[in-house]
């Protein structure tokens, strides 16, 4: 096929440059091109059939057709050369490392309240700070386990940081099963190309939530533990449980005894360690939380402050991410680190300063207007793309409730070849990088690519019809 | 390994019998009543089948079982009896516990529940059920070879083996005690094709002939069922089997009772003097279900809700 021919992107394109194809992509371009449409089309119905039998799918909530759907995969792959993808892995790094600290300190010292960089009104009224999370120590301060950071490229090549994802990020077991199904049905397109593998994600999860295990353990038994099959990510829990070999658990195979976490199995009860847990800090302990949870494990939070069993993610993270508390991010950097972010935000406006709120209002159609809590693309308004009663409305709810909303301006995200029937479409695209923490920070090689399918659209979400990529980071 | 995974693959090793069973039951009643070797009207014979599969609340009371009983069974996507339910309930145990499973068990079972998905299966059941019953027969045994030849033996292993032969054990002791109560019991004459029929509905037929050339003999017949020890769906061989790999999974506390359960009814079996029972037959094939029933009973009490839950004294609030 003529991979190129009426391709034309607007703004910044991953592949396609105002001279060109960027070098990282020209044997790419030229392995494509040996395609006709209808093999790719082939190719793309065997990933599907391979995903389907194996039971790759996700939920989709509020949808009648079954609840299952395969994951989607774009068969083009986004190319990340090695010298980018370096900024970037020391950007996400340092990030984490902030965020890490600031979580630490919230629930410790609280010097950057006491110090006056974050505001304490700010972070006592975020629905993800957890009063009970106070005085909780974790291991080399990792309370981040699992991040996930969404980065995108603005329309001059910039990535951004757009979101921070503390709680439970999810989408790893898709970057891994995504490499796979794409070395089975397209082999001939990796050639030439050397690229970094992901695969060794599971050992290197287990390995991170080992070193955080109650000091004096010498050989902690960990345990995945999800909220149940009905959960839209419960393939993945079942994923990473397998591929770290560790029991996948539910609240109910769980039992607190005196202040230890037991599991029941088959010979009794079992000890358990650290617990890489899937489910909302909400969830979590009936007993102090939602005493309505069914998920949870009753007496849980007591083995936590006793120590003898470390969670993870931390409970109390959804403060780090709570979108208002975003925009001190980079202020938090050189607060701890002492240094410049090098990942840059969003430019962010912020409701409840008196000024910026009436900025926003009068630029309401141009900006985008984000609820802080929520996650996976809901309840965003893009501007430019509103109609007057949704901007009337989304006006009406920054004047009640400025703490719960930020504003933004719209990034037309990068785009890339994707396809789109027969033929190449350029297509809105961002990046979720995974890194782990441990008694060390290791940034997975590239991360999730979601790809927003329809023309123009600038949400990725899966939950949202959303597809993926493979995502390659090159080796030097 | 975890309560709760154990008693799915125990469920996973029954459902995929229950499938093989119900679809082989199926086949051989369509045919019976189609060559009309048997000398019972074709409504006895539905509710017969209904009757040895434990679904005699299949039909609303009143109603005449008849081949709709086929079309509940093979295409009824909303009844809990069917095989596309039953595969159904089997994957979704599966799904469950797929860490426990290997890839090929899991897709094996996975494959078969949506090809069940694609079927026409009212078609099937009203024009020509053979090709899908073979089909479900099929692909329940090519999965237990894949659990044969991918699974480590492990508690896994065994919990699935033990649930799939306590069901088999089951459904042969059910086919013998439905065939005493319909059929007035094993020193009656009956056709030919009765006897065929009986034997073909628990896979037994060619392996009998062997073992007694073509003498088809009521006696013969039942000790075949119950106590032939080279036949892998007499009572018996079934009930070896669970008695020994029980033995390979520790309990706790390890007071040897459900050893001694096993072992109980399995040597009630083992050592029945058949030949000298008269009208006490009838109720020793409902011991020997009984006694299937109870094991079962105290394999879930003893693994799958092994601890009780009184720990909820040292909750301090905070």
């Amino acid at each position: 096929m003529d991979v190129l021919v009426g391709y034309e992107p607007h703004g910044f394109d991953e592949l396609l440059s105002p001279d060109g194809p960027r070098p990282h992509y020209e044997l790419l371009v030229e392995r494509l091109t040996q395609f006709e449409p209808e093999t790719l089309d082939g190719r793309l119905r065997i990933i599907e059939s391979l995903f389907r039998r194996q039971g790759i799918t996700f939920a989709v909530y509020g949808s009648d057709e079954g609840t299952e759907r395969t994951w989607p995969l774009d068969l083009v792959p986004r190319i990340i050369p090695a010298d980018e993808w370096a900024t970037v892995e020391r950007g996400l790094t340092q990030r984490v490392r902030t965020l890490n600290a600031f979580l630490d300190d919230v629930y410790g010292e609280q010097q950057i309240i006491n110090d006056g960089v974050v505001p304490r009104w700010l972070v006592e009224s975020s629905s993800g700070y957890l009063p009970q999370a106070r005085g909780i120590a974790v291991r080399s301060g990792a309370r981040c386990v699992v991040s996930g950071i969404d980065l995108v490229r603005d329309d001059e090549g910039t990535h951004r940081v757009l979101e921070d994802n503390l709680r439970v990020p999810s989408g790893i077991s898709y970057v891994l099963e995504n490499r796979l199904a794409m070395t089975r049905v397209l082999p001939n397109v990796f050639s030439n190309y050397r690229i970094r593998p992901v695969g060794h994600y599971g050992a290197s999860l287990l390995r991170s939530l080992r070193s955080i295990a109650p000091t004096g353990i010498d050989d902690p038994t960990v345990v995945v533990l999800t909220p149940g099959v009905f959960n839209s990510a419960y393939f993945e829990h079942a994923f990473l449980a397998r591929q770290m070999g560790v029991e996948l658990v539910e609240g109910r195979d769980l039992i607190v005894d005196d202040h230890a976490v037991y599991m029941r199995t088959t010979s009794g009860l079992t000890r358990v360690h650290v617990i890489y847990r899937r489910v909302g800090d909400e969830f979590i302990d009936p007993i102090v939380f939602r005493q309505d949870s069914l998920l949870g494990v009753p007496g849980l939070m007591t083995a936590v402050r006793a120590g003898t069993v470390t969670l993870a993610n931390a409970i109390g993270n959804g403060v780090a991410d709570d979108k208002g508390v975003y925009p001190y991010v980079p202020e938090m950097v050189k607060y701890y680190l002492g240094e410049e972010a090098i990942l840059p935000n969003a430019t962010t406006y912020l409701p409840w300063e008196p000024d910026q709120l009436d900025e926003i209002l009068d630029r309401l159609d141009q900006l985008v207007i984000k609820p802080v809590a929520e996650a996976g693309g809901y309840g965003i308004v893009i501007g430019p793309k509103a109609s007057a009663e949704e901007l009337e409305t989304a006006g009406n709810l920054l004047r009640r409730d400025p703490r719960g909303y930020i504003a933004q301006e719209v990034i037309q995200l990068s785009t890339h070849p994707t396809l789109a029937g027969r033929k190449l479409a350029p297509r809105h695209i961002d990046l979720r990088p995974f890194i782990l923490s441990g008694d060390r920070i290791e940034v997975v090689p590239g991360g999730l690519t979601r790809v927003a399918l329809r023309e123009g659209s600038l949400i990725v979400n899966s939950s949202q019809g959303g597809g993926s990529k493979d995502t390659w980071v090159l080796v030097d | 390994m975890l309560s709760r995974h154990a008693e799915n693959l125990f469920w996973i090793g029954r459902y995929l019998e229950r499938a093989e069973d119900t679809a082989r039951l199926l086949d051989v009643t369509y045919h019976s009543v189609l060559e009309a070797g048997s000398e019972r009207s074709p409504a006895e014979q539905w509710e017969e089948l209904l009757e040895t599969l434990f679904l005699e609340d299949a039909l609303p009371e009143g109603t005449p079982a008849g081949d709709r009983v086929g079309s509940l069974l093979i295409a009824d996507r909303a009844y809990d009896g069917s095989l596309p339910s039953i595969i159904a309930h089997a994957r979704e145990n599966a799904r469950i516990t797929r860490e426990w499973l290997s890839v090929e068990v899991w897709e094996a079972i996975n494959d078969l529940h949506l090809r069940l998905g694609r079927t026409d299966l009212l078609g099937a059941a009203q024009g020509r059920p053979y090709e899908v019953l073979q089909m479900v027969k099929f692909a329940c045994q090519a999965v237990n070879g894949s659990v044969d030849s991918s699974m480590p033996r492990g508690e896994g292993y065994r919990f699935l083996l033990v649930g799939q032969r306590l069901e088999r054990a089951l459904i042969t002791a059910r086919v013998l005690g439905v065939w005493q109560r319909r059929l007035g019991g094993f020193a009656a004459q009956a056709a030919f094709a009765e006897w065929v029929k009986l034997l073909k509905s628990v896979s037994a037929y060619e392996a009998y002939l062997r073992a007694h050339r073509a003498s088809m003999d009521g006696r013969r017949v039942l000790t075949f069922l119950l106590q032939a020890q080279d036949f892998p769906r007499s009572v018996v061989h079934c009930l070896n089997l669970v008695d020994g790999v029980l033995g390979r999974i520790p309990t706790v506390p390890s007071d040897g009772s459900l050893r001694k359960l096993a072992g109980r009814v399995r040597s009630d079996v083992e050592f029945a003097e058949l030949e000298s029972m008269g009208d006490e037959l009838g109720d020793f094939l409902e011991q020997i279900e009984e006694g299937i029933l109870e094991l079962t009973t105290e394999i879930e009490r003893t693994y799958f809700r092994p601890v009780s839950t009184t720990f909820m004294h040292s909750y301090e609030a905070f």
